[in-house]
């Protein structure tokens, strides 16, 4: 039991210092700043929009800006705060007291994640505000449009399901860093993996209507290998009318933390024997 | 060689490299197969409320810098700036740009009703002018060639709304379209009246479609059945919606029964329903 309790302690500093890293770092508060900019920005691109109803239009760029710039600071602060790590050697003097390479992989993902989840958090209130800003703008000029337009549950449950894909799409750079020997092969693979992912349903499309033995074959292989993240795009679903149920989130985050479990497993076998 | 290579930790290095692409690629197909079912229950679900992007349509999409922003989400805006792509290849008249970048916005947005039946408008009404124009004109191209045109864009929109339809189940405006595309492009007055039946009989339809299938019916000479309809239509409209157009119904009502010469005491009486 003391093992345990001690092998814990020791992963929460890692983490901790990994989430007092990252958020010292200027790249977290440029890719805020950028978020927001584009959330406020979603007063003039309204001129844009044809198709959509506005609270919509308006949710859909906000996730945006959370899932690109989300990918883009998880796959960086990862691989720039695990690298950061071995080169100056810190990592060396770490491993040489008794913590397990299995406790650094460890530490470092929940140190990102929880830098994830600040982002997650600011950037989600930001939509929230933005969103509660139109709406009753639009209810005060039309009365009838009804009494609500967003489901904010639904907003945040959505976010939330976006936060669980950022700590797979985190634990997959882990998984690339454990292998690789630079940051910039880890950042370029796990953005390379990151579109794999987000579109490895077409290639089970692909898969499921047919077609030649090898690209069948391909495709089935691309949709074993890889998760697929457009299952945590809820975003969609936020103003589509009927809101989505409790157990659909249930099942694409058991999905999700599993996905999380077994590439840091990965990544603790990848990461047992290299030379630090 | 190889004494030295196995001597410098070459060999146990590859070794260790190759069993950890080994057992990750096995490890991720064990997964991928463990979770499939959680994955595809979810999938289902998410998939029909339109999630995703229909495969089909993507070709459009390719190289307009559309699918980079796909992946970051975005999907409004990036069907907003590839359907002004679209408007701008209608300007040109430009057959094939147009129809692929519809194509390639509803395959990235389906959720908007707006770029479907603005779409199907658009192949079914515009782009028969521009084939026959490009043939020589109205006057050079003979009738049975311009039917002929206006039947194969009537089809390709007619497929377009077919798509629509299936993340838009039961939506009374897109089976309007489809009775529009029917009654003006390819003449089929019967398919029309009984699509605009369809839809008059869908929740949310607009009062007009129920008038219309009257009058349709009314064209096709099934006056009986005309009066019959509006007869069912009548009580069930409003008399404080001015859409509704209540008295107009009553009045086809009298008129359709002046030309059948129903008597008196079978005329239709709303006062006495």
């Amino acid at each position: 039991m003391s093992a345990i309790s001690s092998s814990l302690s020791r992963v929460g500093t890692i983490a901790g210092n990994t989430f007092l890293e990252a958020v010292r770092q200027r790249f977290f508060i440029a890719l805020l700043v950028l978020a927001a900019g584009l959330l406020v920005s979603t007063e003039f691109l309204r001129e844009f929009n044809f198709g959509a109803s506005e609270v919509r239009f308006i949710a859909d760029i906000g996730f945006g800006a959370l899932v690109l710039f989300g990918s883009v600071l998880t796959i960086t602060v990862t691989a720039q705060l695990f690298f950061a790590e071995i080169e100056s050697r810190t990592a060396l003097t770490l491993l040489a007291k008794p913590v397990r390479r299995g406790e650094f992989i460890v530490g470092k993902f929940l140190g990102v994640w929880l830098v994830v989840l600040i982002f997650c958090v600011i950037v989600t209130l930001l939509v929230c505000a933005v969103l509660a800003t139109r709406e009753a703008e639009i209810l005060a000029a039309d009365p009838d449009a009804g009494d609500a337009l967003v489901s904010y549950g639904a907003v945040i449950a959505a976010a939330a399901v976006q936060w669980v894909k950022f700590g797979v799409l985190g634990a997959i750079t882990l998984l690339l860093g454990s292998y690789s020997n630079t940051n910039l092969f880890s950042v370029a693979t796990a953005l390379l993996v990151l579109v794999i992912c987000h579109l490895q349903y077409l290639a089970r499309d692909v898969w499921e209507r047919g077609g030649s033995a090898v690209a069948q074959v391909g495709a089935g292989l691309l949709g074993l290998l890889f998760p697929n993240f457009q299952l945590f795009n809820l975003a969609d679903l936020v103003t589509a009318g009927e809101p989505f149920g409790a157990a659909l989130i249930v099942r694409v985050t058991l999905y999700g933390l599993a996905y999380i479990a077994v590439f840091l497993a990965l990544a603790s076998f990848s990461f047992r024997r290299r030379e630090i | 060689m190889s004494d030295a290579a196995e001597s410098s930790g070459m060999f146990p290095f590859l070794r260790d490299r190759l069993v950890t692409v080994a057992v990750t690629l096995v490890v991720l197909t064990a997964t991928g197969f463990v979770l499939r079912p959680l994955e595809a229950t979810a999938w289902a679900e998410v998939r029909a409320r339109g999630a995703g992007i229909d495969a089909a349509g993507l070709e459009g999409a390719v190289g307009q810098g559309v699918v980079a922003g796909l992946l970051g989400g975005f999907r409004a805006l990036a069907a907003d700036f590839l359907w002004l792509k679209a408007n701008s290849n209608w300007e040109e008249m430009d057959l094939p740009a147009t129809q692929t970048t519809i194509r390639a916005v509803t395959a990235i947005d389906p959720r908007q009703l707006y770029f479907w039946v603005n779409g199907a408008r658009m192949i079914a009404y515009d782009m028969p002018v521009w084939r026959i124009e490009r043939a020589g004109g109205p006057d050079a191209v003979p009738a049975s060639v311009q039917a002929r045109i206006d039947e194969e864009q009537a089809r390709v929109a007619l497929g377009l709304l077919a798509d629509a339809q299936r993340f838009h189940a039961d939506n009374p405006t897109l089976v309007i379209e489809v009775a529009n595309i029917h009654l003006r492009r390819l003449g089929d007055v019967a398919t029309a009246a009984q699509l605009y039946r369809e839809a008059a009989e869908l929740p949310g339809a607009p009062f007009y479609a129920a008038r219309i299938h009257a009058e349709l019916l009314r064209n096709l000479g099934r006056r009986h059945e005309a009066l019959e309809w509006l007869v069912g239509v009548h009580p069930t409209l409003p008399r404080d919606v001015p859409e509704a157009m209540s008295g107009i119904v009553l009045a086809r009502i009298h008129e359709l029964e002046d030309e059948l010469g129903v008597s008196a005491e079978s005329r239709y009486n709303p006062v006495a329903r």
